[in-house]
């Protein structure tokens, strides 16, 4: 009904954009909804905005962009409200609107009106193909990042974690005084043992593998086992059963969780004994289990969190990079302790073949998310969830500050991390 | 904790649907349901009735991820019924 006038608005300054548009094939459902005091679209089962009131929803949305803002970024085309809203303001000269799908975009300019807006100076089109980063100050709609399609994958997930950001805070924050209590049952380890920065300052080798618990890692044992030697091996905890399984002994391991349960789901049925060479490095709100059970030597380290603010500036340890995922710190390890290469194996991010761990992990999460997905290494949907998607982008900001260092990814099965190398030609 | 305590939350839930942020929503929406449930003998029997169809409605939405659908029922159908509820109580 409306889509050749909005594509022709859309020509007129991006031609390419209203190519790829036209060309761009139908969702799977469209509905116009119309029984509602506002009319609206349903795209794949889902509302992209309000049915009662769209535009008091879009000045809710809009809240997130400062008043004083001259520039924004609105995220997701919907049913244009949100452009529409921040464009009433007298400050903003710029507005950038980045189409998270160019279905779900093309089926609302086809079905609504969108020529007031599109219409504005101020405005510019603009996909993921050429924003890849997330820029502030932003709003969404967020009906567009439940469908945004593949090429939009990395920004939807950037968008999301900054949106849950708040979240995780105050999970954080109610945590505090467990993590607190976890760190006083643990001073007289933390007070005794050595400093993770002894590893940083005694180069261990150039080429570091760091072994996660994804399920691609037991793609990797017979390799492992070829090569031992030839690689500073740092385990994740949860991958330290299946490793000892197959032969193979870390000379690190990195523990960092608070749960309560860790110490029998990673350590509890194995002989200690075994990890006798392996080096423990640990953030102080681990489960005291684990770090009197260790045979080895044991280093203190702590993440940026500021719950360790007190125990670092009375038994300094150095920090290492932690979002959420063990992945972090032992990446950062091997960053710090000198690394050149750094292959991630088992790096999975996601339940490549319907499994979240690596068999013999003793960890697994029951559910396969499937509302959740990562593109792979072959470009191919991966069920996830939203703490793996926010735990890989946050490990691809780390990569993208250390281009010194050569990253390789063992698994093309697992999510695509960007930054990295495929593994093929290195090993197999 | 009470109606207006209520209203609060469902108000709060819809308001983070609306921003993207549904873990915070989904937070509040779980709070505001346990204290739905409490509140529900205090409704008409209608209104109890018409609470529950909502709240289905609610759990259905958001398992497909339609956030704005839950935004939209939590704050014009299942709000009024407890500001109705409310008046009713006032004028009785």
């Amino acid at each position: 009904m409306y889509l050749e006038q909005n594509l022709k608005l859309i020509a007129e300054r991006w031609p390419d954009l209203a190519a790829r548009l036209r060309q761009a094939s139908d969702p799977e459902q469209v509905e116009v909804v119309s029984n509602a005091p506002e009319r609206t679209l349903m795209v794949d089962g889902v509302h992209l905005s309000s049915r009662y009131d769209r535009l008091r929803e879009a000045r809710i949305q809009a809240e997130l962009v400062p008043v004083q803002s001259s520039h924004a970024h609105v995220y997701g085309l919907a049913a244009g409200d949100l452009p529409r809203v921040l464009l009433q303001r007298p400050e903003i000269e710029t507005l950038s609107v980045v189409l998270m799908s160019l279905q779900v975009a093309k089926a609302s300019l086809g079905l609504l009106d969108h020529s007031d807006w599109l219409n504005d100076p101020r405005i510019t089109l603009l996909t993921a193909a050429t924003e890849q980063e997330l820029h502030f100050p932003f709003a969404c709609a967020p009906a567009c990042l439940y469908l945004a399609d593949d090429e939009s994958a990395r920004l939807r997930d950037l968008l999301q974690l900054e949106l849950a950001t708040p979240f995780i805070q105050r999970f954080h924050k109610v945590r505090a005084g467990k993590y607190l209590d976890r760190i006083e049952e643990n001073k007289k380890f933390i007070e005794q043992d050595a400093a993770v920065t002894d590893f940083f300052t005694c180069p261990m080798s150039r080429d570091m593998v760091v072994a996660a618990a994804g399920p691609t890692l037991a793609d990797h044992f017979t390799w492992l086992l070829k090569n031992r030697r030839q690689f500073f091996l740092i385990a994740v905890d949860v991958s330290v059963k299946s490793l000892l399984t197959a032969g193979l002994v870390p000379d690190v391991v990195v523990s960092i969780d608070a749960s309560p349960k860790l110490f029998e789901k990673a350590f509890g049925d194995i002989d200690m004994q075994r990890l006798m060479p392996a080096d423990l490095v640990y953030f102080p709100v681990v489960d005291k289990k684990i770090l009197s059970g260790w045979p080895g030597r044991r280093f203190v380290a702590y993440g940026g969190n500021e719950v360790y603010k007190q125990i670092a500036e009375k038994y300094p340890g150095g920090e290492l990079f932690s979002s959420g995922s063990v992945i972090h710190p032992a990446v950062d390890l091997a960053v710090k302790a000198g690394a050149a290469r750094i292959i991630l194996l088992g790096a999975d991010f996601s339940f490549p073949g319907g499994r979240s761990h690596v068999e013999g992990a003793g960890v697994s999460l029951n559910t396969v998310d499937t509302e959740n997905w990562v593109l792979n290494g072959k470009g191919r949907r991966v069920p996830t969830t939203p703490n793996f998607r926010g735990y890989l982008r946050d490990l691809e900001s780390y990569i993208a500050r250390h281009p010194e260092i050569d990253f390789i990814n063992g698994s093309l099965e697992g999510a695509k991390i960007e930054g990295t190398k495929s593994l093929n030609g290195v090993a197999g | 904790m009470n109606q207006a305590d209520l209203r609060d939350r469902l108000a709060e839930s819809s308001r983070f649907f609306r921003l993207g942020m549904e873990a915070l929503g989904s937070a509040r929406l779980r709070r505001a349901i346990d204290l739905l449930i409490v509140e529900l003998p205090k409704l008409s029997a209608d209104q109890c009735r018409e609470a529950q169809i909502q709240l289905s409605h609610v759990l259905a939405a958001q398992e497909r991820r339609d956030f704005l659908l839950v935004a939209d029922l939590l704050e014009y159908q299942i709000a009024p019924l407890l500001s109705s509820s409310q008046k009713s109580g006032e004028e009785g």
